[in-house]
């Protein structure tokens, strides 16, 4: 049984996305700055770590899917969050006021995460932004640094082109 | 009941009695725009909505006294009365449409009663905007000259104006002049402040 954060992606979502006119792809601040919680300076890490997978998949997935409305937002956004609801995953509403219409990939830290034990997790999702539906969504959690980094990307590229689960 | 529960109850009531409580009465202003339901109110535009946080609220009067089960001894605390600073932050919350938006900074104006209006100093931003607090969230930014900032989602800047803080029953205002969409200008929007009074019950074990 799939996590929530956990969701393959279809057949259909795939073929519908090769000629998508507009998918962006984004990530997310780190909000909080060091020191003033627990787990700081790895929730700090993890910031660059998200980026850097984000580029990896997003190169990814041009090599194989060669999809022709990609566009790239290197500034991070900020991860709010509905108000009054208990997910700690940044607002897909927030990302439709912003980008309108289209698909929005984006990548972040769930707070739920913030790591004890050395590990990161990251997620990834794939936004359809006229019913806000999640067409794809899978994470990975590994001791952060850039190599491990990297094949949380390359597993996330293979996750999402085949439906497979990491 | 059973006797785990008897010593849990008696714990709670422990540090219930143990703990002190004040009730505060706090003296502030908020923003005289869109529904008095709302429960912060934002001034909505074309393509885009405005809020304002003013930081200067002040604590009017203060009550301590031992937990939330032992109601005597009340002792009310003298207040503060702090001379106002030289500065007043004024907090803005823009939640645009679109990509497109961008704030000149410099076109800002306070107007406060009496004298001429007044331009920002200095800001810090853009932050991110505490949807729960109603203004900007914590930020290590460096304060920055005035300048034109571009927005792609809800920011928050934080504005300093060279002036003291007015008590909170002077009504002052704010016209957010400089937004443009797609280079074309939004009709300057003005913030007009009202004054707002709450209590709040704060606990400490």
């Amino acid at each position: 049984m799939p996590r929530p954060q956990e969701r393959a992606a279809s057949p259909e979502t795939l073929a519908t996305l090769a000629t998508a006119p507009q998918i962006i792809v984004v990530h997310y601040h780190d909000v909080r700055p060091e020191g003033e919680y627990p787990g700081a300076f790895l929730k700090s890490v993890s910031g660059a770590l998200v980026a850097r997978i984000k580029a990896r998949f997003l190169g990814g997935v041009r090599e194989r899917l060669s999809p022709t409305g990609v566009r790239d937002v290197t500034t991070p956004r900020f991860p709010y969050r509905e108000p009054g609801v208990a997910v700690d995953e940044p607002s897909v509403a927030r990302l439709q006021r912003t980008y309108r219409t289209g698909y929005v990939f984006d990548f972040y830290v769930p707070w739920r995460y913030i790591p004890s034990d050395g590990n990161v997790t990251v997620q990834a999702r794939l936004v359809r932004l006229d019913d806000l539906a999640v067409l794809w969504a899978r994470q990975c959690t590994f001791l952060p640094d850039s190599a491990r980094a990297d094949r949380c990307a390359d597993d996330l590229v293979v996750d999402f082109l085949t439906g497979a689960s990491s | 009941m059973t006797a785990q529960r008897v010593v849990a109850l008696t714990a709670v009531v422990a540090a219930l009695i143990s703990a002190c409580v004040s009730l505060e009465s706090v003296e502030t202003t908020r923003p005289a725009i869109g529904p008095k339901s709302d429960l912060w109110p934002w001034l909505e535009a074309p393509g885009v909505r405005v809020t304002a946080h003013a930081r200067h609220a002040r604590v009017a009067s203060q009550l301590v006294g031992p937990g939330l089960i032992v109601p005597l001894p009340i002792i009310p605390i003298p207040v503060r009365n702090d001379e106002p600073g030289r500065h007043f932050w004024i907090d803005v919350g823009i939640d645009p449409e679109g990509e497109d938006f961008t704030l000149d900074v410099r076109r800002v104006r306070l107007h406060l009663p009496n004298r001429t209006a007044l331009a920002p100093s200095v800001f810090v931003g853009p932050v991110m905007f505490d949807l729960y607090q109603n203004h900007c969230g914590p930020y290590r930014e460096p304060e920055r000259m005035p300048a034109v900032i571009a927005m792609t989602e809800l920011v928050c800047v934080s504005l300093r104006f060279d002036a003291a803080p007015p008590p909170t029953d002077v009504k002052f205002s704010l016209t957010l002049d400089g937004l443009t969409n797609r280079g074309e200008p939004v009709a300057p929007l003005p913030i007009p402040f009202e004054q707002r009074r709450f209590r709040r019950l704060l606990w400490e074990p």
